[in-house]
C-alpha cells in the first residue's frame, strides 16, 4: 500500500474520518447537546464535497481497483450535494422526541453508505464495485428501519434487505461466471477476454439483474414500492436518488467499457427493459394516493426514461445520464423535501390532505409544482433540458420508435404529475393544511434545490462540461 | 440589443411587476399597460419590418441575432423574423391586449391568472420570434402548459375533465414533436457531418426521403393535434367552452395558429418531399375537418360549443390552404390565421360579455338582446358577418384566396376536396346567422334581462380593438398580403423544387 | 298586372275604415315624374350615349317580333278586362278547373317549404345531429377510451404489487430467467 494509494482515495477516507469524528463526538457530548451534531454533521459533509470539488483526485491505486477521474469526481460530487440537501431536509424529522437517542445514528449510516456507493462508483474491478455494492446496502437497509416502532418502517428494512440479498446472490453469480470465463475480475482484462457466448452473456445478464435491483427496473422493483413508503423520507429521498444515481452510473460505466463489444446484445435488452420500467412505472403510478408511494413509481418510471440515455452510447450517453441525475436529485429532492416538510409538521401523506394547500401554504405548493413540472419534462425548468438531452441520445443511435413509445408515456406521466397540482391548485378543501414555517435548514435545503431546478437547465456550462469529462470511451 | 428580445422581456418584467404588485387594482392596471407596451413593440416590429423590406433587403430572415448555447448539440439562441412572423407577432400582441381588457372582471387569485396568462402569451411569442428548432420547441411547450392551472383554476363547467384532456392532447402532440425533432435533426446531412437545429441552415439542405417520410406525419400531426385536425380536435369543444373568456380568446385566437405555423414553418419546409407525397391524406383529414366542425356547430346550443366548433371548421381551412402548397392558397391561409384570430378572440370576447351578463350561454335561454344591449349586439353582428366571409371584412379576403389558390390544381381529388371546402361556407352561414338570428333578435325570454348593461369601457377597447382590426384587413388586406407574399416564397420555391 | 289594376281601382266598392282620399301633392309628383319617365324614356337615343367606341349601336326594329309582343300584351289587358273589371266568377270557375296546378303556382311551387325542409329535416337532423352525437361520443369516446384503457390497465395489474416478499423474489427471479432466455434468442 503506497501513500500515493491512499491519497487517491482522500474522498472515501475523509467521509469515513468524519463518520468517526462523529462517533467520537456522540460519546462525548452530554444529552442536551446532542442536537448540535446536526450543524457539525452538516459542516463535515460540506467541508468534504468541498475537498473532493476543489481538489478531484484523479489516477489508479490498488493496482487497478479503484480507478478516479473527472468523471468519477463529478458523480461522486452530485452524489455529496445529494446527501447534503438530505442533511438540510431531514432536520425537522431527526430533531423531533422520537428520535432523540439515535440522532447521531443516522448520520453515520449516511456517511457509510456514502462511503460505500463512492468506493463502487470508483471501481475498477467487479469486487471492488461488489465490495462498494455491499457496503452501501447494508446501512442502507439498517436506516430504512430506522423508525424502530412503526411497522412500516421495519417492513421496508426486512424487505430491503431481503431482497437485497437475493440481488445480491444473483450478482454475484453472474460475476462468478464472468471470472470464470474470463479469468480476470479488472475491468480492461474481462473486456478483452469477454466473448459472446453462452455463459460469459449469462454472467452479464446477471449482472444486469443485479444492478436493475438497484436502478428499479422493472422486473426487479418490486421492492421499491413498500420500501420507499414505509421508510423515513430522509432514507427514501436518499434511495430514490443517491442509492440509484451510482447504481445507474455504475452500471452505465461497466457497460461503455467492459461490454462495450456485445453492445449489440445488451442494447436490446435494455430496450426492452426501458420500455417496460417507463410503461410498469406510469401505470402504476397513476393510481397512487399516498405521496410517497407516488413518487416511488415515479422514480422507477424516471429509471425508464434514464434508459434511453444509455442506449446513446459513450459520450453522449453518459453525459446525458449523469447531466439527467443531476437535475434528478435536484428535483426529486424538492417534492420529497416538501412532502417531508408537510409530513414533519402534520404527519399527512396522502395527496388528498394536499387540497387546497395553495391558499394557505402557497410557496411550498409553487416549489411542489416546478418539481413536478421538471419530472414531466416541462420548460423552462431543468427536467425539460433532461429529458430532451436523453431523448437526443437515444436519437442519435436510430431509436426513433422507442422514443416515441417514450414521448407517449412522458404524456401519461403528465397525467399523474398533474394530479398533486390539481389537488393543491384546484381542489377545494374546508380546512386546507394550516400556514406553516419550515426550520431554517430545510428552507436552505428547498432553496437549494429550486436554484439547481431553475440553473442547470439554463446554464449551458454545466452540460458541456458533463460531455467533457464523458470523453473517456 | 435586438429589439425581438423585448417581445419576451417585457412579458417578463410585466409578470414581475404584477408579482410585486399589492392590490388587485395595481394587478390589472400593471397587465394592462405591460401589454399595451408590448403591442407597441409588436407594432414597432412591425414597422422595423417593412422599412427593412422597402430598403430592399432580401433575405429570408431579418432582425437575426444568434447565441450559441449548448455546444455539442449545435442548440443555439437564434431569433429573427420574416413577414409572416411579424404579422403572426401582430396578432398576439393585438389579441392578448384586448384579453387583458376581457379580463378586468377576474376576481379570484387575479395575480396568478394574470401572471399565468402572460407567461403563456411570452411563450407565443417567443415561439414566433425563435430560428433554432429546439428554442422554438422550448417556448412551445412553455405555451402550453399554463393552460392547465388557467382552465382548471378559473374556468366553468366541467373544468377539471377539460382542463386535463386539453393539456394531455396538447402535450400528446409535443411528444409526437420530439420525435420529429430530433428525426430532423439527425437526418440532415450537412457537409461537414455537423447536425443543426437552425431552420434556415435545415432548409438549405435535403434531409434523407427515407426519413422524411417518415418524420412527416409526426411534426404533421404534432402540430395538427394544435391546430384542430380532425380527429385530434377533441380537446377544442370541452377546452374552449370551459376556458375563462380571455383564455378561450388566447388559445382559439392565437394558440391554434402555432400548428398552421408549425406546419408549414417546419413540416412543410424542411421535408417537402414527404409533404407532397403524403399530403393526399391529410387533405382528406382537413376537408373533413372544415365540414365536421361546421355541421357540428349547427347542432350546439352552447355559445361557446358553437364557436368552438366553428374553430375548428376555420383551423381546418387554414391547414387545407397549406396543404394546396401554391403561393396563393398558401397566402390565403395565412391571412385566415391572422384574420380567424382576430375573429375568433372577438367573438370570445363577446360570448363572455354576454355571459357575464345573463349567466347562461345557452341560446335558446336568450333572445332580443339587440334591444338591451345594442353595442355588445351589433359587435357580435358584425363579428358574425367576418365568420361567414361578408367582403369588407377579413374572412371574405382569406376564404376567397384560399379556394382561388386550391381550385389552381386541375386533379379531380383537388377539386372534391375544394369543393367540399367551399360547401362549408354555407353551412357556416347557416349556423352563423341562426345564432345571431336567435340570440339578438326575437323576443326577450327572461325579464331578468331588460335590465343588462351595456358595454363598459374596458369591454369597448376590448372589442373595438378587434373590430378596427378584422375590419381593417378586410378592406385593406394588400400590404398584409405583400409581407406575407414575400416571405413564403422561400417556402413555396422549395416546395415546387421538389415537384 | 292588370288584374292588379282592375282589382284595386275598378271592381266593387268596399267599406273601408278609413275613406280612401286622393295623396297630397309630395307623394304624387314623383310619381308623376316617374310615369313621364316611363313614358317616354324609350325615346331617349341611348345607343348615342351609351356606347364601348364613339360609334352608335346599330339597333334595326325587328317588325316581327315587335308587333305580335304587343299585340298580346294588349290581348292580356283586354283578358284581364274581362276577368276582373267587373266583379264575375269566371276567375273562381278558371282556378277550380286547373285545380292543382294552381294551387301549386299559388304556393309558389312550394319553394320556401322544400328549403326549409331541406334545412331542418336533412341538414340540421340528418346531418348536424349525427355529426354532434358522432364528436361527442366516437371520437371524444376514442380519447377518452384510450385513457379507459390505461387506467384499466392499471387496475389490472395492481395484484403484482402485492407486499409479499416471496412474490417479489419470484418474480425477480423470473425476469432474471425471461432476460436470460431473450440473450439466448439474441445470441442464437
Amino acid at each position: 500500500m503506497k501513500f500515493q494509494d491512499l491519497f487517491l482515495i482522500r474522498h472515501e477516507l475523509l467521509l469515513t474520518l468524519a463518520a468517526l469524528i462523529l462517533i467520537v463526538f456522540e460519546l462525548f457530548t452530554a444529552d442536551n447537546r446532542k442536537k448540535s451534531i446536526v450543524p457539525i454533521s452538516l459542516f463535515l459533509l460540506v467541508l468534504v464535497t468541498a475537498i473532493g470539488i476543489l481538489f478531484p483526485a484523479k489516477g489508479i491505486a490498488f493496482g487497478g481497483m479503484y480507478q478516479t477521474d473527472s468523471l468519477r469526481t463529478a458523480m461522486k460530487a452530485i452524489l455529496d450535494i445529494a446527501a447534503i440537501i438530505i442533511f438540510l431536509q431531514s432536520y425537522g424529522w431527526i430533531s423531533k422526541k422520537a428520535n432523540q437517542g439515535k440522532t447521531t445514528e443516522f448520520y453515520i449510516l449516511i456517511l457509510s453508505t456514502l462511503i460505500g456507493m463512492d468506493f463502487m462508483i470508483s471501481s475498477g474491478d467487479f469486487l471492488m464495485l461488489y465490495l462498494g455494492l455491499e457496503l452501501a446496502t447494508i446501512p442502507i437497509a439498517a436506516m430504512a428501519a430506522f423508525d424502530r416502532y412503526k411497522t412500516n418502517s421495519a417492513e421496508a428494512g426486512i424487505k430491503l434487505i431481503l431482497s437485497s440479498a437475493l440481488s445480491s446472490a444473483l450478482l454475484l453469480y453472474g460475476l462468478s461466471i464472468l471470472y470464470g470465463t474470463t479469468g480476470s475480475i479488472y475491468f480492461e482484462e474481462v473486456k478483452l477476454a469477454f466473448k459472446p457466448e453462452p455463459l460469459p452473456i449469462l454472467g452479464l445478464i446477471f449482472f444486469i439483474t443485479g444492478m436493475g435491483f438497484k436502478i428499479s427496473l422493472v422486473p426487479f422493483h418490486l421492492w421499491t414500492a413498500d420500501v420507499y413508503e414505509g421508510s423515513p423520507i430522509a432514507v427514501t429521498s436518499y434511495l430514490s436518488v443517491v442509492s440509484k444515481g451510482a447504481a445507474i452510473f455504475i452500471f452505465t460505466f461497466v457497460m461503455y467499457t467492459v461490454f462495450a463489444d456485445v453492445s449489440k446484445v445488451w442494447s436490446q435488452i435494455i430496450v426492452v427493459l426501458s420500455i417496460t420500467t417507463m410503461t410498469v412505472g406510469n401505470l402504476f403510478a397513476l393510481r397512487q394516493e399516498n405521496m410517497k408511494r407516488f413518487l416511488a413509481f415515479s422514480s422507477i418510471a424516471q429509471a425508464g426514461f434514464i434508459m434511453l440515455g444509455i442506449l446513446g452510447m459513450e459520450n453522449q450517453g453518459m453525459a446525458s445520464v449523469v447531466f439527467f441525475l443531476l437535475v434528478y436529485v435536484f428535483t426529486n429532492l424538492a417534492a420529497f423535501s416538501v412532502v417531508a416538510a408537510i409530513d414533519n409538521q402534520t404527519g399527512k401523506e396522502n395527496m388528498a390532505d394536499y387540497n387546497g394547500l395553495y391558499k394557505t401554504n402557497p410557496k411550498l405548493s409553487l416549489i411542489m409544482m416546478l418539481a413536478l413540472f421538471s419530472l414531466a419534462g416541462i420548460p423552462p425548468v431543468a427536467g425539460f433540458f433532461g429529458k430532451l438531452f436523453l431523448f437526443s441520445a437515444a436519437a442519435s443511435n436510430g431509436y426513433y420508435w422507442l422514443l416515441f413509445i417514450a414521448v407517449l408515456n412522458a404524456t401519461i406521466s403528465l397525467y399523474y404529475y398533474l394530479r398533486p397540482v390539481r389537488a393543491m391548485f384546484i381542489e377545494k378543501n374546508d380546512n386546507p393544511i394550516p400556514a406553516f414555517k419550515s426550520d431554517i435548514y430545510m428552507r436552505i435545503g428547498i432553496g437549494i434545490c429550486v436554484a439547481g431546478i431553475f440553473l442547470t437547465g439554463f446554464i449551458s456550462a454545466i452540460f458541456e462540461y458533463f460531455i467533457s469529462i464523458s470523453n473517456l470511451f | 440589443m435586438n429589439i425581438l428580445n423585448l417581445l419576451v422581456i417585457i412579458p417578463l418584467l410585466t409578470v414581475f411587476g404584477i408579482a410585486i404588485a399589492k392590490d388587485m387594482k395595481t394587478v390589472r392596471w400593471v397587465s394592462a399597460i405591460g401589454m399595451f407596451v408590448q403591442l407597441l413593440t409588436a407594432i414597432t416590429v412591425m414597422l422595423l419590418y417593412l422599412g427593412i423590406r422597402k430598403s430592399g433587403v432580401t433575405d429570408e430572415m431579418v432582425m437575426m441575432s444568434d447565441h450559441l448555447w449548448f455546444k455539442t448539440l449545435n442548440i443555439h439562441y437564434t431569433i429573427g423574423v420574416d413577414g409572416i412572423s411579424v404579422a403572426m407577432i401582430l396578432l398576439t400582441g393585438i389579441v392578448v391586449f384586448a384579453g387583458i381588457f376581457a379580463s378586468w372582471e377576474v376576481e379570484y387569485l387575479q395575480k396568478e391568472f394574470f401572471i399565468s396568462l402572460i407567461l403563456l402569451a411570452t411563450g407565443v411569442f417567443g415561439f414566433f420570434i425563435s430560428i433554432d428548432l429546439f428554442t422554438m420547441f422550448l417556448y412551445y411547450e412553455i405555451a402550453v402548459i399554463p393552460m392547465y392551472l388557467l382552465i382548471g383554476i378559473w374556468g366553468t363547467g366541467p373544468k377539471e375533465y377539460s382542463a386535463m384532456k386539453l393539456t394531455l392532447m396538447l402535450m400528446g402532440g409535443s411528444a409526437l414533436l420530439i420525435v420529429a425533432l430530433f428525426g430532423i435533426y439527425y437526418n440532415t446531412e450537412f457537409a461537414d457531418g455537423t447536425h443543426s437545429f437552425n431552420l434556415l441552415e435545415l432548409a438549405k439542405q435535403t434531409m434523407n426521403a427515407d426519413a422524411q417520410r417518415f418524420f412527416f406525419p409526426f411534426a404533421f400531426l404534432g402540430f395538427g393535434v394544435l391546430g384542430a385536425l380532425f380527429p385530434f380536435h377533441t380537446w377544442s369543444p370541452d377546452g374552449h367552452a370551459s376556458a375563462p373568456t380571455a383564455v378561450s380568446m388566447l388559445h382559439a385566437g392565437v394558440l391554434m395558429k402555432l400548428g398552421g405555423y408549425g406546419i408549414f414553418r417546419i413540416a412543410m419546409y424542411l421535408m417537402p418531399q414527404a409533404a407532397h407525397e403524403q399530403a393526399w391524406i391529410f387533405i382528406i383529414l382537413t376537408s373533413t375537418s372544415v365540414i365536421y366542425g361546421a355541421f357540428g356547430a349547427i347542432w350546439q346550443k352552447d355559445l361557446k360549443y358553437i364557436n368552438a366548433y366553428s374553430s375548428v371548421s376555420h383551423c381546418g381551412l387554414v391547414i387545407f390552404g397549406l396543404l394546396m402548397m401554391n403561393q396563393t392558397a398558401m397566402d390565403g391561409a395565412i391571412l385566415q390565421m391572422i384574420s380567424h384570430g382576430l375573429m375568433t378572440a372577438l367573438f370570445f370576447a363577446l360570448i363572455g360579455m354576454i355571459y357575464s351578463r345573463t349567466h347562461t350561454r345557452m341560446i335558446h335561454e336568450m333572445g332580443g338582446l339587440m334591444k338591451v344591449i345594442p353595442f355588445l349586439g351589433v359587435v357580435y353582428m358584425i363579428a358574425g358577418f367576418a365568420s361567414l366571409g361578408l367582403p369588407g371584412l377579413s374572412g371574405f379576403v382569406a376564404e376567397m384566396t384560399i379556394f382561388v389558390g386550391a381550385f389552381q390544381h386541375a386533379d379531380i381529388f383537388y377539386r372534391v376536396a375544394t369543393i367540399m371546402a367551399i360547401s362549408a361556407i354555407v353551412v357556416t352561414a347557416v349556423y352563423i346567422l341562426r345564432v345571431v338570428g336567435i340570440l339578438l333578435l326575437g323576443p326577450i325570454k327572461n325579464d331578468h334581462f331588460l335590465h343588462l348593461k351595456d358595454a363598459t369601457w374596458y369591454e369597448k377597447i376590448s372589442t373595438i380593438t378587434l373590430l378596427a382590426a378584422v375590419a381593417g384587413i378586410g378592406l385593406f388586406p394588400n400590404w398584409l398580403y405583400q409581407i406575407i407574399f414575400d416571405s413564403l416564397e422561400p417556402i413555396v420555391t422549395k416546395l415546387a423544387t421538389v415537384l | 298586372m292588370f288584374r292588379l289594376y282592375f282589382n284595386v281601382f275598378w271592381g266593387e266598392d268596399k267599406h273601408y275604415h278609413h275613406t280612401p282620399h286622393e295623396s297630397p301633392l309630395v307623394m304624387t309628383i314623383p310619381l308623376m315624374i316617374l310615369a313621364f319617365g316611363a313614358i317616354f324614356a324609350g325615346y331617349l337615343p341611348f345607343a348615342n350615349m351609351i356606347s364601348p367606341d364613339k360609334m352608335p349601336m346599330e339597333l334595326k326594329m325587328h317588325w316581327n317580333i315587335a308587333i305580335p309582343s304587343v299585340l298580346i300584351g294588349l290581348a292580356g289587358i283586354a283578358f284581364a278586362w274581362i276577368l276582373y273589371k267587373k266583379k264575375t266568377d269566371i276567375p273562381d270557375k278558371l282556378a277550380a278547373a286547373f285545380g292543382g296546378f294552381y294551387t301549386t303556382v299559388y304556393n309558389k311551387f312550394y319553394f320556401d317549404e322544400i328549403y326549409l325542409f331541406v334545412t331542418k329535416k336533412i341538414l340540421f337532423n340528418l346531418i348536424s345531429r349525427p355529426v354532434a352525437w358522432f364528436d361527442r361520443h366516437i371520437v371524444d369516446g376514442t380519447m377518452n377510451g384510450v385513457a379507459f384503457v390505461i387506467t384499466t390497465a392499471s387496475l389490472k395489474i395492481k395484484g403484482f404489487q402485492s407486499g409479499q416478499l416471496q412474490q417479489y423474489a419470484a418474480v425477480f427471479v423470473a425476469g432474471a430467467l425471461g432476460l436470460v432466455l431473450m440473450a439466448i434468442y439474441l445470441l442464437g
